[in-house]
């Protein structure tokens, strides 16, 4: 039988708790991970959510809170935010609808880092993606976030 | 045995880059999050050319489309 990282089995559970407007966004590594089916790897949860909402439900769950972050055994989840910057897309995993940051925001999002943190794994996660999935990009809304961002200059389709 | 000699390699290459205190190097630990170890620069270039495709692969195994739009992410063994 095939098995995901526990952590997509619980973030799926947990989305479905809430109205589709309202789910947490999954962000960061773990989304890289997850639209790339685990050729990219991630530890935590990166979780774009209302925390009036979700915090309060992790509680609940018996999750140690330190600032933005909890864990509960192997699970490691970070809320960085309320918002984001970008398009979210909803799409079905294991019969359960979950919400994820869109394949060219994430990929901005890497560049960014990559760009601008000097980060080399975000680097190969960008040009992972890029590949991965680049004739099903919209390029017109990609090229747009990228100048937004300042950087067009190495985003390579 | 000394107290030197049961500190780890790889435990005294971090103190060494500390002591070194370069920002570039400081930057790069602080961000890679592979293992704890410091990588500064890129792989082999081929070597990511074979994750792209690998990555390219496991799209297109197991990720449903729509037109362009993502429908469904099928699970993967890990």
């Amino acid at each position: 039988m095939e098995r995901l990282s526990k952590k997509f089995d619980f973030f799926a559970e947990l989305s479905s708790h809430f109205p589709d407007n309202k789910k947490p966004i999954l962000v960061g590594g773990s989304a890289v991970e997850l639209y790339t089916r685990g050729m990219a790897k991630s530890i935590d949860l990166d979780l774009i959510a209302d925390k009036s909402k979700l915090v309060p439900m992790l509680l609940e769950m018996k999750f140690k809170q330190t600032g933005r972050h909890f864990y509960k055994g192997r699970i490691y989840i970070e809320i960085p935010s309320d918002n984001l910057a970008g398009r979210s897309v909803i799409l079905k995993y294991k019969d359960k609808k979950i919400r994820v940051i869109s394949v060219e925001d994430l990929i901005i999002d890497r560049l960014c880092a990559c760009k601008f943190w000097n980060s080399v794994y975000d680097c190969e996660h960008a040009q992972m993606l890029v590949e991965a999935y680049k004739d099903k990009l919209d390029k017109r809304y990609l090229n747009k976030r990228a100048k937004q961002e300042n950087v067009g200059d190495i985003l390579k389709l | 045995m000394s107290k030197k000699a049961i500190v780890s390699p790889k435990l005294r290459l971090r103190k060494r880059i500390v002591e070194l205190q370069r920002p570039g190097l400081i930057r790069a630990m602080k961000i890679d999050k592979t293992d704890g170890l410091i990588r500064r620069r890129p792989r082999d270039p081929e070597k990511i050319k074979i994750f792209c495709k690998l990555a390219a692969d496991a799209v297109k195994e197991g990720v449903v489309f729509k037109g362009k739009k993502i429908m469904e992410i099928l699970p993967w063994k890990d």
